[in-house]
């Protein structure tokens, strides 16, 4: 086994155990009270649960996502258990069927050190690609013979999203087992080496991991109050406060300046709720910016955001739309805004840098579309730098306008 | 008399120079309170035009990650950091990322090196070019990509993409160069791979290669690779 699974696997061990890191990664974390506190049967999620949570999602994803309508009322068929790499369950796959149909997947994890839904999907999991599977097979068994040993039946890993596995048990003659051999379901090949690179100091990243930890925690607490508001299933955790969002809201990347990216997220948001007359998205961009006055650099007078949106709306039909600035944004201001659906722009002064990240956004306008009212007020903001959702502490800057945008 | 014309002197010198530092501060002002541009870091120009997955919040918090990025085309995994080994590593800001198509099983490779001196994607460039005729056919070509109708027209408009065609046993696709599609005035410059894994023929892909760069970012003024 040490012929193939040298120390950065290990090293992968130790950080899977840490947090399976997620699609999601980028902004999030959980409370490192729980791993280390906590006794490991509170952490594990069982396959009842996660059923259970696996419908629950189904419905609010059909509810909330274009495209996924059909997933309304699926029925959640456990498809595959993965592992990580001790032997203990990392995650569930569920198949979603509807009148005999597959519709897609939902994975959700095994584990409370990780998010509550790992990923869904339209497709299929790696290890549903029967060429991917076949290829794997035949690089185990080929593996194998060069031992002059024998591969058997796959475990199936998934250490974080990235990281889909296939371990086979290599058998001598008698049946037993020799050794194993780990193949990589995504791009088939043994595992020899794991490109696995940390680009900051232990230090900073057990500091990054405490707080996708505490994030992680977020998230099963408030999924732990919907679970005991729905009723199936009573899951382990305590109340401690709210969260709210605006699904529907585009991510757009930078273009012109971020002032008129933000903006446009926003007023895309209205395009397809009732306002469908505003035009796709480079275009809007350009017509905001002009009208807000970005100069070619990509900065913007931040009052003039507001009047820009407003003639933007206006030349589309809209007069009736209303755009305000608010210099003094409280967080209550934040979430009756975002629980009336509405999603704005948030422009900040030396903002400071976002849960998880390792940039400080300074001055940069973003479009807010969540909050969580728990023990730290955060604001869920799409940054026009990617295309994930970032939180950032309400408070987290020198100054920061709000800008309204009202139907 | 004399008194009287200094002090004046002196009284309109303070008042030039009141009048001088009010508007120096009030310039100090405007430049500290204008928000942006808000460019864009490295970590997320290394990759900026690989198509990503689309993130929503469940009512309740959680977060939820939809990784079909067109019809069948799904991305697999994450984007990573690196090249990957079918190809050098010319910058230190390179990013790619796979995706599967999960209707035929075939596999698409979308590699982002991204350059913030000129100099450095020249050099690239050479490097890459070198390596892409040793490695298999290179020829220039043109991708029709089509946009979504304007709402008064009914057909798509085709907006051509001037690219390098790579055909190899390992990998065939497309190569395109984009210089500063951000901002005229800022060192942004990358090379894009939008290509097949394996000895596929190329054409057989186009239309899903032509789909994931639909999924990308603008490629205005792109080129294919000059020394090609």
């Amino acid at each position: 086994m040490k012929r193939i699974l040298p120390v950065s696997l290990v090293f992968l061990l130790i950080i899977s155990a840490l947090l399976p890191v997620t699609g999601a990664a980028a902004t999030t974390g959980g409370s490192h009270q729980i791993t280390e506190s906590s006794p490991e049967c509170s952490l594990t999620v069982s396959v009842q649960t996660a059923s259970s949570i696996a419908s629950l999602k189904v419905n609010e994803i059909a509810g909330n996502i274009p495209g996924f309508e059909n997933w309304q009322n699926g029925d959640v068929e456990l498809s595959t258990t993965y592992y990580d790499l001790e032997g203990v369950p990392s995650a569930y796959s569920f198949d979603i069927l509807a009148n005999g149909q597959r519709f897609g997947y939902i994975l959700v994890s095994a584990t409370r050190n990780n998010y509550p839904i790992l990923e869904f999907s339209k497709g299929f999991t790696p290890d549903k690609h029967p060429t991917l599977m076949t290829c794997s097979s035949d690089l185990a068994n080929s593996f194998a013979e060069k031992l002059e040993l024998k591969a058997g039946d796959a475990k199936l890993l998934y250490l974080g999203a990235t990281f889909y596995y296939a371990e086979f048990p290599l058998t001598d003659c008698e049946g037993i087992k020799q050794d194993s051999v780990i193949i990589d379901l995504t791009a088939p090949s043994v595992i020899d080496e794991f490109p696995t690179k940390i680009p900051v100091t232990e230090d900073e990243f057990m500091r990054q991991q405490q707080t996708k930890q505490n994030e992680i925690k977020v998230f099963w607490d408030a999924l732990d109050d919907q679970m005991r508001a729905s009723g199936p299933t009573t899951v382990a955790g305590s109340a401690t406060g709210t969260s709210g969002y605006v699904n529907g809201v585009p991510t757009y990347l930078w273009q012109r300046g971020c002032s008129p990216t933000a903006s446009a997220m926003v007023l895309s948001y209205w395009d397809s709720h009732g306002y469908p007359n505003f035009p796709e998205e480079a275009p809007l961009i350009q017509e905001l910016a002009i009208a807000m006055g970005t100069t070619t650099e990509g900065s913007t007078w931040p009052w003039d955001i507001d009047d820009g949106i407003d003639e933007v709306c206006a030349n589309h039909g809209y007069s009736s739309m209303d755009s305000s600035d608010d210099a003094w944004m409280t967080f209550d201001e934040v979430k009756s805004e975002v629980d009336a659906q509405r999603p704005f722009v948030i422009s900040m002064w030396s903002g400071g840098t976002p849960v998880g990240g390792d940039r400080p956004y300074g001055d940069h306008s973003v479009a807010a579309v969540g909050y969580h009212d728990y023990t730290e007020d955060w604001v869920s903001v799409h940054d026009t730098w990617d295309t994930q959702i970032h939180n950032i502490v309400y408070g987290n800057w020198w100054g920061a306008m709000a800008t309204w945008v009202r139907p | 008399m004399t008194f009287l014309k200094t002090d004046r002197a002196g009284g309109v010198v303070i008042v030039l120079l009141l009048i001088t530092t009010g508007a120096f501060g009030a310039l100090l002002l405007l430049d500290l309170l204008t928000i942006g541009p808000g460019y864009p870091p490295p970590e997320a120009l290394q990759k900026w035009y690989i198509p990503q997955p689309r993130y929503e919040y469940a009512e309740n918090g959680s977060m939820i990650v939809n990784r079909t990025i067109n019809g069948d085309i799904v991305l697999l995994g994450d984007i990573e950091e690196g090249c990957p080994s079918l190809f050098p590593v010319f910058s230190r800001h390179c990013n790619y990322a796979m995706y599967a198509d999960t209707g035929s099983d075939d596999r698409y490779l979308v590699i982002n090196w991204y350059f913030d001196d000129n100099a450095d994607l020249l050099q690239a460039e050479m490097d890459l070019c070198s390596r892409l005729r040793a490695a298999g056919n290179v020829s220039f070509s043109e991708l029709p990509l089509s946009k979504e109708p304007a709402p008064s027209q009914s057909e798509p408009i085709f907006d051509p993409v001037a690219v390098t065609r790579f055909e190899s046993e390992a990998s065939s696709g497309y190569f395109t160069v984009v210089e500063k599609p951000l901002s005229p005035e800022h060192d942004d410059y990358f090379i894009v791979y939008f290509g097949v894994v394996g000895s596929s023929p190329l054409s057989d892909h186009t239309a899903a290669l032509e789909d994931l760069m639909l999924r990308s970012y603008s490629f205005n003024g792109a080129r294919p690779l000059a020394p090609c």
